[in-house]
């Protein structure tokens, strides 16, 4: 009898294990809302939803109290993982120090761990989280250390014409100003590095191939530097990405070459725009309209809006580039069909008061309009774009479709707002030793312009960089 | 029922409560599997913590021995370093099964007092 009471005394308490675990599964699978972001943040028109006209809305408390626990481990994290050099036999002069004084660049420092940076990611359903397995990250924080003696940015040193080698891509950088027995050094110096590479059979017109891109990206270039600059924001850098192939072709793009080139323009700063002087092709015109619409309308943006978090404020947005088959320059929308990126900085502070004898963005910004570029042709978004009135170009390699400056405006402001809201979490996480000094939201762009937060299955074409002002 | 049943009892609704509670609490960790499927998991707090501030310490150890004996080597215009790694964690999967799974960090060593996070 006692063995048999005891026999049910188990199975009661494993059946009451069995109920806990039971009622663990169902709470996990039920489709709770909480601790999501709002669907208007990462929902474009195209999938159903989220139409960049809704009234913004900030995530609920559970949002908040998970992305604070992620920057309070991390913070906890960095702070405590110190190691003393001396201890571990590093504190070797000839490692802590530069071997020869002379030689040491004017922001010399000893060698230690400046910067952290992990990955958010949202699900599609708008959970958030530390991106832990495969996809698209959704927002990039940016951890620094601080430190006592900091040099004034405006005091850091230039880049400079020069190559240097990034993974598997060789990267080319061009000063405005770099031309001349400088340039063709440069452009010797790729083609030397393409035949050593042993990749590229055919080398008899290499070196012209090489000079013809750097030409077409030259003139790329200039159509960036010939957009006047607004008030706050102006088109900075353009990166472009080149594959040169077995053949000894180049061909733009990231897909199937060779050996991998990136091309860097870095315009100079200036109150003076020369497009009425210069005459310009078709295409860079079409470029010179792109990067002029979207710096005027950042403008527009940063000139409406206020910022629940005034230390963070938005300093940089990256844009990625598509060529499409027409050869026209435009957004990507997919990131398999990126070409390049071009770079839209805030004008310096000690700059702008010179700007106020600058010309004025002219009408021509203020009306112009691109091209979102596609690799694929989704027949759910260009139906979407047609019913809405977008013109578009469908072809058997992708589609283009006119975007709407209204609605992306209306995308820019969402983008400013989401980065916003990641931002005062991250004021909240600081402490005296590290704090959390950029945040990076990357979005996806809609057919009609709109803008929505990057989903683990989406991509990424366009990256707002929100920087703690006061680090 | 006898007191040690009850007790019994207690314990097991305690524990399954526990870790009821422990998987959908904590740190969410989010990503798309080898399939593709969405996968969700929770680590704790502490244990996040400390995970990533052994990797931390072991990433900067190795990444200043590495930089120490390439001193010599010409790599004087060496400015930035950045090591990206997946540090290990354990994960809870329902209420009794943990798996491992590594969140990808970057760290930016420099030796410039304004460095370029790539």
């Amino acid at each position: 009898m006692n063995s048999l009471l005891a026999v049910v005394r188990v199975l009661f308490i494993v059946l009451v294990f069995l109920v806990c675990v039971i009622c663990d599964v169902f709470a996990r699978s039920a489709d709770n809302q909480e601790g999501r972001v709002p669907r208007a943040w990462y929902s474009l028109p195209e999938d159903g939803g989220g139409d960049e006209e809704l009234v913004f809305s900030t995530g609920d408390r559970l949002l908040k109290t998970n992305l604070l626990r992620i920057f309070s481990a991390q913070r906890q994290a960095l702070v405590s993982s110190g190691v003393d050099l001396a201890a571990e036999g590093l504190s070797d002069p000839g490692f802590l120090k530069s071997p020869v004084k002379n030689d040491r660049p004017a922001d010399w420092v000893p060698w230690r761990l400046a910067a952290f940076a992990s990955d958010l990611a949202v699900s599609a359903g708008g959970q958030v989280g530390v991106l832990a397995f495969k996809g698209t990250p959704s927002v990039s924080v940016i951890w620094r250390k601080r430190e006592k003696a900091h040099l004034d940015r405006a005091q850091a040193p230039k880049k400079t014409g020069g190559i240097e080698s990034l993974g598997t891509r060789t990267v080319f950088r061009m000063s405005e100003s770099l031309r001349g027995v400088e340039l063709d050094e440069q452009i010797e110096s790729i083609y030397r590095m393409a035949k050593a590479s042993g990749k590229v059979r055919k080398t008899k017109r290499l070196r012209t191939e090489i000079s013809q891109a750097v030409q077409k990206f030259r003139e790329m270039g200039s159509a960036v530097s010939a957009s006047p600059f607004s008030s706050q924001w102006y088109p900075s850098h353009l990166r472009m990405d080149l594959e040169i192939t077995v053949e000894g072709r180049v061909k733009w793009g990231t897909v199937g070459g060779a050996v991998g080139l990136r091309l860097e323009w870095e315009r100079l700063i200036s109150t003076k725009s020369n497009s009425k002087q210069l005459k310009f092709s078709e295409k860079q015109e079409g470029l010179l309209d792109l990067v002029g619409a979207i710096a005027v309308d950042l403008e527009a943006t940063q000139r409406a809006w206020t910022p629940a978090n005034p230390r963070f404020a938005p300093t940089l947005l990256v844009v990625a580039l598509a060529i499409n088959a027409q050869g026209n320059i435009g957004v990507a929308r997919a990131s398999g069909s990126v070409a390049g990126m071009v770079y839209f900085s805030r004008t310096p502070q000690d700059f702008l008061p010179r700007l106020a004898s600058a010309s004025s963005p002219s009408a021509r910004f203020a009306k112009a309009s691109w091209w979102l570029i596609d690799d694929k042709s989704e027949p759910r978004a260009f139906a979407f774009a047609r019913a809405g009135g977008i013109e578009s170009i469908r072809t058997k390699n992708g589609a283009s479709y006119r975007v709407a400056r209204e609605r992306f405006r209306q995308g820019l402001k969402k983008a400013f707002q989401i980065g916003d809201y990641f931002a005062a979490r991250a004021a909240e996480s600081a402490s005296d030793d590290w704090a959390i000094s950029e945040i990076r939201p990357g979005f996806t762009m809609s057919v009609g312009g709109g803008l929505g937060l990057a989903t683990l299955t989406g991509s990424a074409t366009a990256v707002l960089i929100l920087q703690d002002t006061k680090f | 029922m006898n007191n040690c049943f009850r007790a019994k009892i207690c314990l097991v609704f305690s524990l399954g409560g526990l870790l009821s509670g422990c998987a959908v609490d904590g740190i969410p960790l989010l990503g798309l599997d080898d399939s593709g499927e969405f996968v969700e998991r929770f680590a704790s707090d502490r244990q996040f913590a400390e995970e990533l501030r052994l990797a931390t310490a072991q990433v900067r150890e190795s990444t200043f021995l590495a930089l120490r004996d390439a001193r010599h080597e010409p790599t004087d215009t060496l400015r930035t370093v950045a090591v990206g790694l997946g540090f290990n964690l354990s994960a809870g999967l329902g209420s009794v099964v943990s798996i491992g799974v590594s969140p990808r960090v970057r760290f930016i060593f420099s030796n410039s007092q304004v460095p370029v996070v790539p």
